[in-house]
């Protein structure tokens, strides 16, 4: 399930639907596992303006549900937006005490990544070396906190990686990338990664938006 | 009200209790809609950030307090009865309006919590403070639960690492048996602390913890906690020698037995904590991985996705444990083939 920002056909924020769905319309609330942060599971839902499928089997429902409850426990702790659980790039990384993992952080798409990945669907190429790079601004439009003044402080303290880069940009795995995987047939997703191309991070790059529904990638399913 | 303003109220008062003070100031017939107007707004605050009760279960237990009382009156016949009927179908309207509300509230904080200034929480916590305040015995259950939870996130020094694994030792086995969900939150975060920290040759102690029989059966997400914790420390730093803690290898078979069964796999947490247990038992090279994986390789064919997923975790494992042939060589001497589907 996807959610716009205020810039056209930019996806903003991505989570998990928590149930089975036969039908989303634009603006429908529907609940979902996200990062919110902290990662939320069956939470009340978000606005959804895009829908994407990777048609699912029961069994890897299942499994992805289990991914989910291994870290949602991690992050229940917190009452409060806790910038330290949460990631920019890479899209997945965990916080580690004495090298081992104590809570694994997400960025809102990489817990959906992950959470593929872990049923066995790998839905995109996120090497570094394959990745778009992507300026503060673009970054931005989903992560509205790197627009801030202080930006470079929090992202030092609580680090989401966005650190010295010669051109001012990053390889950072946006939410809209996620759709453009899943804009592929079924055979193709489970096939192989989705290899990001610059301005995917709009959904639809270029086309059109369906009038009455929210756009989607096929069959409004758990994405 | 926004996150800092909620902050301040949370810091105000303990969640657990209502605040009184404001009743005095209202009308007699307005207590009880007051009540139960802000029981389920705290009911909705928790749900909002502990996030684990489904949406349900929220209206469901606001009716249930409140109406508590109203329902011992139910044996009262003739028009009382019938007044007190509609009393309570007012007020579950007035719950279900005030959902609706908290489901609109929800939707502001997500733009607020995605597009403002976070809060500099972590600012008032430091190793020494949290350290301080856990070594306090007058300090109240809830804060002693914040200060547990905030030293998680926290960086301490080699030499405040032995009082800290003091007390969240002893915070772990003071409250491990607490049927309070705050509680059980807060202990699973001194457990993932207490293990992340702990020298990996000392782990065997944690064994005491899975015991059935202490007060009770363990909770199912401290399990979870625990065999996370073992699988996660052995990941990082593989066993010099196979099999280095029978008796923990033990109690984590105990629970891969108890949850590998078709009848209880799909519901609630079981299925992962199965899945980390057995994880666990590859990890600590213990003979019990080859009974748990024969478990697993019974499953039918429905099932397949348990035994895929188990798989590739243990290719992970196995790719982490490139630079240690040692472990490699002991893994393989395991017999933890899956079978093909």
């Amino acid at each position: 399930m996807g959610r716009d920002s205020p810039t056209p056909m930019f996806v903003r924020h991505v989570g998990l639907a928590s149930k089975e769905i036969e039908e989303v319309r634009n603006g429908d609330t529907v609940a979902v596992d996200h990062m919110v942060p902290p990662l939320a599971g069956e939470d009340f839902g978000i606005v959804t303006n895009l829908v994407g499928t990777a048609r699912l089997t029961i069994d890897e429902i299942g499994q992805i549900k289990r991914f989910r409850d291994e870290h949602l426990s991690e992050h229940e702790a917190q009452k409060h937006l806790d910038l330290r659980r949460f990631v920019i790039r890479p899209h997945a990384k965990p916080l580690e005490d004495n090298g081992k993992a104590v809570c694994m952080r997400f960025s809102c798409v990489g817990f959906v990544i992950e959470a593929y990945r872990d049923a066995g669907i790998i839905l995109l190429d996120t090497d570094e070396a394959s990745l778009p790079s992507v300026t503060r601004e673009t970054i931005g439009k989903a992560y509205p906190l790197v627009l801030r003044p202080f930006w470079a402080e929090l992202n030092r303290e609580n680090e989401w990686g966005l650190d010295d880069s010669d051109d001012g940009s990053w390889p950072v795995v946006l939410p809209g990338y996620l759709f453009h995987a899943l804009n592929r047939d079924e055979a193709e997703i489970r096939g192989g990664a989705y290899k990001a191309q610059p301005g995917d991070e709009l959904f639809p790059r270029v086309g059109h938006v369906e009038p009455s529904g929210a756009r989607s990638t096929g069959h409004p399913r758990p994405a | 009200m926004t996150v800092a303003s909620r902050r301040q109220a949370r810091d105000s008062q303990d969640p657990g209790v209502v605040d009184r003070r404001h009743d005095r100031e209202l009308p007699r017939e307005r207590k009880r809609d007051s009540q139960l107007e802000r029981y389920v707004e705290k009911v909705g605050r928790f749900r909002i950030f502990h996030l684990s009760l489904p949406k349900d279960t929220v209206a469901q237990v606001g009716v249930e307090l409140d109406f508590r009382r109203l329902r011992s009156m139910n044996a009262v016949g003739g028009p009382q009865r019938e007044a007190v009927l509609a009393k309570e179908d007012r007020l579950k309207d007035q719950c279900k309006r005030a959902i609706l509300l908290l489901r609109e509230e929800f939707e502001r904080n997500i733009e607020s919590w995605l597009g403002q200034e976070p809060e500099r929480q972590n600012e008032s916590y430091t190793p020494a403070s949290v350290l301080s305040g856990l070594r306090d015995s007058s300090i109240t259950d809830a804060y002693r639960r914040e200060l547990v939870i905030q030293a998680e996130l926290l960086r301490f020094g080699e030499e405040q690492k032995p009082v800290l694994l003091s007390v969240l030792w002893d915070f772990i086995r003071a409250y491990r048996d607490s049927n309070e969900f705050d509680s059980v939150i807060a202990v699973g975060s001194a457990i993932r602390k207490y293990v992340a920290n702990m020298k990996t040759a000392d782990i065997g102690s944690i064994a005491t913890l899975l015991e059935v029989g202490h007060t009770g059966t363990p909770v199912l997400d401290l399990e979870l906690e625990i065999v996370k914790m073992i699988y996660r420390s052995f990941e990082a730093d593989p066993p010099a020698k196979s099999d280095p803690e029978p008796e923990l290898a033990e109690r984590v078979y105990e629970i891969a037995r108890a949850y590998l069964q078709l009848r209880v796999l799909p519901h609630g947490k079981h299925g992962i904590v199965a899945m980390l247990a057995v994880q666990a038992l590859v990890a600590m090279q213990s003979e019990r991985a080859s009974d748990a994986i024969k478990i697993v390789n019974t499953f039918p064919l429905a099932h397949r996705g348990f035994r895929e997923q188990l798989w590739r975790r243990l290719n992970i494992l196995r790719e982490r444990w490139a630079g240690h042939p040692k472990a490699i060589r002991n893994l393989s001497k395991l017999k933890v083939n899956l079978v093909e589907n």
